[in-house]
């Protein structure tokens, strides 16, 4: 294990401004596959930031779970589906566009005030291990210090998985024939359900305040 | 042999979950799935008292045994059990996931009794993720019928607010292990104390606490609530309301207790959150319908009281604190065995369906009294000694302000509760298939004699609670125990 040394300031700055756009695409974006490809570069943007950080296991892990995998994944799905473009954008509401002055105002208040009393440096920045650079070092830590946290996520993927099983299951016979005809049932219109059910008794319409 | 007897509670839950996984695999088995989960229950209650006195540190370090964790679980087992015998037969569960319900009970129960052990940042959010998880899924697993199917709208919210506090919980975790370089949190407690007035460190704390107040319902983080309450199905609401906040101000007087208490910037903090708890909770509480979304609405409004421990930042104060989520527990279990029983087929219960109560069935109808006055703070129940404790344990730090507040509060608070007692004791119930006495089981009727025996035992005489828990929080910083009752 070495010591962690100070990261070069350009691609780190570089790399930390490509991830969190690439992050804040993901949310704007209204296309599916556009917003899974920004997921993608926000995740290889990680990867190099670990790579500055000496990581280089966890960068690869990165690359090959996150990249690799789980964007894949999302882009099979959204090819699956065939999602068509994104919904047309709905004009700005007022409330909308007061809720983000007043965010704005408070982003604006918070950054002048940090940089009046500017204190954040006060703090030495504390040196540690880098963790993830070696297997067999990180392997060893998995499993001696972190060994509770390595048990208690096997639980969290059961009931991931659980509970993907059971969200998947066609609904039971008592509602089963309703569910059928609105479709419910096919994968095409799978995501419509709730929009196309009953809004009768939506919580957004039966709130009193 | 010493390691099992310090891990019982957890590894009987553990055992129990994979059981009830082997049960829920076969073809429904609902009636066996819910007697392993009772006698997984009550397993529990003995385990935990079995190690209650028990002073260990187990997985190099990361996870402390000791009489706070103890104690905590054991309360958590109690309303597990509480929990499961409200529950019934599930009335509004789908048929074919009946069995798995049990299990994610279980599990998420599971991950509470875990969260309150640990001390290492990475444990503990893993287990406040094994606890969250099971819930997001509890919630969607209401029955689909015409007209009904919040349960998904509220699902979805639950875990969008659940997923975005708990990013912003992480991110405060990470400022403090920027800053000290440790996950542990009793090196990280007093490598933060020389620095804990820099921006940074209060920046870090703040966001870290975030993730909890999700969980409290405390007010900017506050807006699953209603929803997922009305959403959930009877005796799911019964869980989001009851454990997981005991499971927070656990995890919060943890983390609480890094700030030291001659940090203003902290209490202030905490201050403005549980001024606009309380008068959010209260003051949208005063016109619902729904039994249940109203006390989703007090629940607020308890989570700002709770907050009021936290204020003093000492020990008195996270006494008072604990104490007073424990007495909620008793009061918010006996408003969920009420509301249960007294549903139609496991449909929401408005406040005008209590009308003749009384008539219907005596027992439900003292319970509910005794719960709801409980809650509104009337003397001889735990929810007045509670609240005075809190009071008490402010006033003693000088915030006179905050006192007041939560004294004009409570008399709010008065009106919506006399309400539900108006209903249920002078309401007259019109038609008369209404009207029908209400049979109750003998386990409903000894859980609510165990209800009402607890929230008056504890109001009486909470003497020796108060002290126990006290003596408990001795890993806390402060030094000479100060004014909590005059002791």
């Amino acid at each position: 294990m070495t010591q962690l040394q100070p990261m070069a300031e350009f691609p780190f700055y570089f790399f930390a401004f490509l991830t969190v756009l690439a992050a804040a695409g993901v949310v704007v974006n209204r296309n599916a596959v556009n917003a899974a490809l920004c997921l993608l570069l926000s995740f290889m943007g990680m990867a190099a930031l670990f790579v500055l950080l000496e990581a280089y296991f966890l960068a690869v892990l990165q690359v090959l779970v996150y990249a690799g995998a789980v964007a894949v994944l999302f882009l099979f799905v959204i090819m699956l589906f065939d999602v068509k473009g994104g919904d047309p954008r709905k004009p700005y509401q007022k409330v909308a566009a007061v809720s983000g002055l007043l965010a704005l105002a408070l982003l604006i208040t918070g950054v002048l005030s940090l940089a009046k009393h500017s204190q954040l440096t006060a703090a030495a920045p504390v040196t540690t291990t880098v963790v993830g650079s070696d297997l067999k070092d990180y392997g060893y830590l998995l499993f001696t210090k972190y060994l509770l946290p390595v048990e208690m996520t096997g639980f969290l993927l059961l009931i991931a998985m659980l509970g993907v099983a059971m969200l998947g299951r066609k609904q039971g016979k008592e509602t089963g024939a309703s569910i059928q005809e609105a479709g419910g049932g096919r994968p095409e219109t799978g995501g419509r359900r709730l929009e196309t059910g009953d809004r009768r008794d939506s919580l957004s319409e039966s709130r009193v305040p | 042999m010493t390691f099992i007897l310090n891990f019982l509670p957890e590894l009987v839950l553990l055992v129990g979950a994979l059981g009830l996984f082997v049960v829920a695999l076969g073809e429904s088995q609902q009636k066996f799935a819910r007697t392993v989960a009772l006698l997984v229950a009550f397993a529990t209650i003995g385990a935990a008292a079995a190690s209650l006195n028990q002073h260990a540190d187990l997985f190099s370090g990361a996870y402390r045994v000791d009489q706070f964790s103890q104690l905590v679980k054991l309360v958590l087992a109690f309303g597990f059990a509480c929990i499961l015998l409200l529950s019934g037969d599930l009335p509004d569960i789908r048929a074919e996931v009946k069995p798995e319900y049990f299990l994610f009970l279980t599990l998420s129960v599971t991950g509470l009794v875990m969260l309150v052990s640990c001390v290492e940042i990475v444990s503990i959010v893993v287990a406040l993720e094994l606890s969250s998880f099971p819930l997001y899924l509890l919630v969607p697993m209401r029955r689909e019928r015409a007209g009904h199917r919040s349960q998904m709208e509220s699902a979805i919210k639950y875990i969008m607010f659940g997923v975005a506090a708990n990013g912003i919980m992480f991110f405060g975790l990470s400022y403090l292990y920027g800053l000290t370089g440790t996950t542990h949190l009793f090196p990280l407690a007093s490598r933060l104390a020389p620095v804990v007035h820099t921006p940074l460190a209060i920046t870090g704390l703040g966001l870290a606490f975030c993730g909890l107040y999700y969980k409290l319902a405390i007010f900017p983080f506050h807006f699953w609530t209603p929803d997922v309450y009305q959403g959930a199905s009877n005796e799911t609401a019964s869980l989001v309301a009851s454990l997981p906040k005991v499971g927070a101000v656990a995890v919060l007087i943890r983390f609480v207790s890094l700030a030291t208490p001659e940090n203003p910037a902290v209490a202030t903090m905490l201050i403005y959150l549980a001024v606009g708890s309380m008068f959010f909770g209260n003051l949208i509480a005063l016109v619902q319908k729904d039994f249940k979304r109203m006390l989703g609405f007090s629940g607020i409004a308890h989570a700002g009281y709770a907050l009021i421990g936290f204020v003093a930042l000492d020990q008195a104060g996270f006494t008072a604190a604990l104490y007073y989520i424990t007495g909620y527990l008793f009061m918010i279990l006996a408003c969920f065995v009420v509301i249960s029983r007294v549903s139609r087929d496991g449909a929401n219960v408005a406040i005008e369906e209590l009308a003749g109560l009384h008539r219907r069935s005596p027992l439900l109808a003292a319970t509910l009294l005794v719960a709801v006055f409980a809650l509104a703070g009337v003397p001889p129940f735990v929810g007045f000694m509670g609240k005075f404790s809190l009071l008490t344990a402010a006033y003693a730090q000088g915030h006179l302000a905050l006192v007041v507040i939560a004294v004009v509060n409570s008399a709010i608070a008065v009106y919506y509760y006399l309400q539900v007692v108006r209903q249920a004791v002078f309401g007259e119930s019109n038609p008369a298939a209404v009207a029908e006495p209400l049979i109750l089981t003998w386990p409903t009727r000894g859980l609510c004699v165990v209800l009402i025996v607890g929230i008056v035992a504890l109001g009486v005489a909470p003497g020796t609670v108060i002290d126990t828990i006290f003596h408990s929080l001795a890993f806390v910083h402060s030094g000479p125990a100060t004014a909590l009752l005059g002791r």
